[in-house]
């Protein structure tokens, strides 16, 4: 849950970050786009129900952390803002989180039963999802 | 309501208690788009914005995005939000067994509008690079709903699942998902099978 909280924070941040740090252009562009984006995901993955959709905050995290390489971002503060806040969101999605809700298999599951024997069932079992 | 527990689950997400927090967060959300709505309309002279001032507001609500409508896209925040607080309420506790398009078309608007909601947040800080307190309110109050209520989609699929594993016939799960089938298919079952031991 706190991790979740965090999430958000980092979301909202990234989308202040421009009025606070003083920073325009491409980098300005991208903490506008990329922080909703993380702050939805941070409220999805908020219940147990939902907790792996965190996962897909990955691909906006990975951009984020990208985009200055990709758009010749070479001033310090931007850049530096970027990947930080890139790494923390990075910790936070890939450390496992404790559930205490069962779900009936969760998301998985509805593929499990099609393929019983199939890849998602080992999908499932190597993620652990709940 | 033990027979509305989803087999597997250790909790109900169709019961009220998870339920009547979001047709509450929608009913105040359809009082900010209201509001938002009969601003850009002209009924209502003035838009309350005590962080980024009514000069800020007013270039967000009649900027070209949200003319790109023939009407104001309050009132279309006006009619999602009045779509979610009539579908989130709608059913009872066991509607993911007994209608389960009513748990699937309630995700499918709250996806829908939290879809919109980041969509025009980006817009505000990207092209018109100024925000509106009711609007950014407004998102938020999308955002939450979303995040607190697509989950319940999951014991309706779940059940469509079992039907189809037990049928192994498309017609048999339209029929379900309207709720014409039977509940056999859920009574006293074990949760779907998959490897690992919750």
């Amino acid at each position: 849950m706190l991790r979740r909280v965090c999430t958000v924070a980092l979301g909202v941040w990234l989308m202040v970050s421009p009025y606070v740090l003083h920073f325009n252009g491409a980098p300005y562009t991208t903490a506008h786009v990329v922080g909703p984006v993380v702050i939805v995901i941070g409220v999805v993955s908020l219940r147990d129900v939902t907790r792996s959709f965190r996962f897909v905050g990955l691909l906006p995290v990975l951009w984020l952390m990208l985009a200055p390489w990709f758009l010749h971002v070479h001033s310090g503060v931007p850049l530096a803002n970027e990947e930080l806040v890139g790494i923390a969101l990075t910790i936070q999605t890939v450390l496992p989180g404790r559930t205490r809700q069962r779900t009936g298999g969760g998301w998985l599951a509805l593929l499990a039963v099609r393929f019983p024997h199939g890849i998602f069932s080992m999908v499932a079992q190597m993620m652990r999802t709940p | 309501m033990e027979h509305a527990l989803p087999p597997g689950w250790s909790y109900n997400p169709c019961a009220w208690r998870d339920r009547l927090p979001l047709v509450g967060l929608a009913a105040l959300g359809f009082a900010a788009a209201f509001y938002t709505g009969f601003y850009q309309l002209g009924i209502v002279p003035h838009l309350w914005d005590p962080f980024f001032g009514s000069q800020s507001s007013y270039l967000v609500t009649h900027s070209v995005v949200s003319r790109i409508l023939p009407f104001p896209d309050g009132l279309l925040g006006l009619i999602g939000y009045f779509c979610d607080m009539l579908f989130g309420a709608l059913g009872g506790a066991d509607r993911w067994r007994r209608a389960p398009w009513l748990v699937l078309v309630f995700c499918a608007i709250i996806t829908a509008m939290a879809t919109v909601s980041v969509l025009l947040t980006i817009t505000m800080g990207v092209l018109v690079r100024h925000w509106c307190t009711v609007c950014l309110f407004s998102a938020s109050i999308s955002t939450l709903i979303f995040g607190l209520g697509v989950g319940e989609a999951l014991p309706a699929l779940q059940y469509l699942t079992r039907v189809y594993g037990d049928t192994g016939a498309l017609g048999a799960v339209w029929r379900a998902a309207w709720g014409n089938g039977a509940c056999e298919h859920t009574t006293h079952r074990a949760p779907l099978p998959l490897p690992i031991a919750e």
